[in-house]
């Protein structure tokens, strides 16, 4: 995971808009994951790893619930002001039961 | 946009090829189908400028990905700055036709990221949940150029995608 330098980013301000972006958003999203890595242009960028309800994840509803959750985690961090490419992406609970992939798992 | 058109759909039959447990062959190809369908109406768009049809296959052949991402990348953050100045810019029609400049933009960098994992990093897994919440983003990317694609700023924007960064 690449370093990112305290001075250019404050990363209690994200996790504080995150949490509070993921409460908001309940029982849609279920729990918002992030870390910091390098994308293909080799910017520091934001990836978050969001896990909603299968509810949420209904084809009928998908596109409204990810831009609406998209939306407020960008408005909670103040993205604008970070200035950092964020990407998003989404797995439904039963997704994650049978993938059971760790790094979608809070540690 | 015939062309572009099918990949989309091609990419959301590939998303749901299998109703059960989809395979990741499908879901790679079709996050992978899903950006070339918005690279290939972006070039087609660009290429219609050109008055001499025969050449216009020549003219799209021009654009480059990781030129076309660093330009959108840049692009989307210069209309964050503006859209969030104070005060805020006066809501009017340009100010729409930034909007949906900045939806193509952002998805062109987010699909071209996305298209690197599908394609190269054999680690990942992808949900069909993703993978649809992708292709929508590109949809709504194809909607928002529908809406703009006569707009000199659109079509400004276009023109800008061949260019690449100078060191000097």
């Amino acid at each position: 995971m690449p370093i990112v330098p305290r001075g250019l980013v404050d990363q209690g301000k994200i996790r504080a808009g995150v949490q509070r972006a993921e409460l908001a958003l309940a029982p849609d999203v279920i729990r918002i994951m992030y870390s910091f890595a390098e994308d293909v242009q080799g910017e520091i960028s934001l990836f978050f790893r969001i896990v909603i309800s299968d509810q949420a994840a209904a084809p009928a509803r998908l596109r409204e619930t990810t831009q609406k959750i998209i939306t407020k985690v960008l408005h909670e961090i103040k993205a604008d002001e970070l200035g950092l490419q964020t990407y998003f992406n989404f797995r439904s609970k039963s997704e994650q039961a049978a993938l059971r992939e760790p790094f979608w798992e809070r540690s | 946009m015939p062309y572009p058109n099918d990949l989309l759909e091609q990419a959301r039959h590939l998303a749901n090829r299998e109703p059960k447990r989809p395979k990741q062959a499908s879901l790679r190809r079709a996050v992978s189908t899903a950006y070339y369908a918005l690279f290939q109406l972006l070039g087609i768009e660009l290429a219609r400028n050109w008055k001499r049809t025969g050449d216009r296959s020549t003219l799209a052949r021009m654009l480059e990905h990781g030129t076309m991402a660093n330009v959108c990348s840049n692009k989307s953050k210069d209309l964050s700055k503006h859209f969030s100045q104070n005060p805020p810019p006066p809501q009017n029609h340009a100010l729409t036709v930034l909007r949906h400049i900045k939806t193509i933009a952002e998805t062109f960098v987010q699909m071209y990221q996305q298209r690197q994992i599908a394609d190269y990093n054999n680690a990942r897994k992808w949900g069909r949940t993703d993978v649809l919440q992708k292709i929508d983003t590109v949809e709504v990317a194809f909607q928002s150029w529908l809406a703009i694609r006569d707009e000199d700023e659109a079509q400004s924007f276009l023109v800008t995608l061949l260019l690449k960064e100078r060191k000097f």
